[in-house]
């Protein structure tokens, strides 16, 4: 699997109990250039798929991890909110090119949030609070590109990889 | 993803070893591996050997564990990591706030 792309929409009643992260990593790593990143692969979708669930569907507010308590707190409401949920959707659009030196992983992460103002978040240099705010620290350092596009409902990470690390992952 | 924990025998070194992914999956269990000891653990040993992903709600209960025991003061080493775990705690910089040990 060299160039492919694939979409996949997840309604309320599926996001209530399915976690699509293994099948969408099962997919990613049967490329094998990209089957190498898989840890940092698994990272970004974990990162991406949580922030879409969490704050995009659930609403839920990451100021609330400013500590152990809160964090504990968070997680609780998460699951409370994720039983009753009703209504929302999550869709992956993600593709896989290749260039010249090696292959780009283009996912597209969309909810069916309002979204939130990024360019402020942007501003403040992704502020970090107690518990939260290293996610998205981790997918900007991990991935070539990020954007939030649309009203903040909806994320661009482009994942770059180069022939010479699949060499040296081998040796 | 499991969680299992073993007290050192002068109950001063508690191990929490992690087998699958980390994440916020197992995070009552984790805190009650080191909340619910009758004395609490001096030094704290958090074995990955069994896991291969992470994402940054593991890297939140890594700090209220560094929190419970005792901050800045606190004694965690992180022990048998994959080289793209350490890539994760390097970049959010938790390479500087715990031991960490390939």
């Amino acid at each position: 699997m060299q160039e492919w792309h694939f979409s996949l929409e997840l309604h309320a009643q599926t996001l209530r109990n399915f976690d699509p992260l293994p099948l969408l990593l099962h997919i990613l790593v049967e490329s094998p250039e990209l089957a190498v990143h898989k840890g940092v692969l698994y990272t970004i979708l974990a990162e991406l798929y949580s922030n879409a669930l969490d704050h995009g569907v659930l609403g839920l507010d990451s100021s609330m991890k400013a500590d152990a308590k809160g964090f504990a707190t968070y997680y609780s409401q998460r699951e409370m909110l994720l039983n009753d949920l009703m209504q929302g959707y999550i869709r992956f659009n993600i593709k896989h090119v290749t260039t010249s030196t090696g292959g780009k992983l283009i996912l597209r992460i969309e909810d069916s949030g309002s979204g939130f103002d990024y360019q402020q978040y942007l501003n403040n240099n992704f502020k970090k609070e107690g518990y939260s705010g290293r996610g998205i620290l981790l997918v900007r350092d991990l991935c070539e590109e990020f954007h939030y596009l649309g009203a903040g409902n909806c994320v661009e990470a482009i994942y770059s990889w180069q022939y010479p690390d699949v060499r040296e992952q081998k040796t | 993803m499991s969680i299992s924990s073993l007290t050192s025998n002068d109950g001063r070194e508690l191990t929490i070893k992690i087998a699958g992914r980390f994440d916020f999956s197992a995070l009552q269990n984790f805190r009650n591996a080191y909340e619910t000891l009758d004395h609490p653990a001096e030094r704290y040993i958090v074995d990955l050997k069994e896991s291969d992903y992470l994402d940054s709600s593991a890297l939140g209960m890594l700090l209220a564990l560094r929190d419970y025991a005792g901050g800045d003061g606190a004694n965690i080493k992180i022990v048998h990591c994959k080289p793209d775990v350490k890539k994760i705690l390097v970049i959010t910089k938790l390479d500087e706030l715990f031991t960490i040990d390939m």
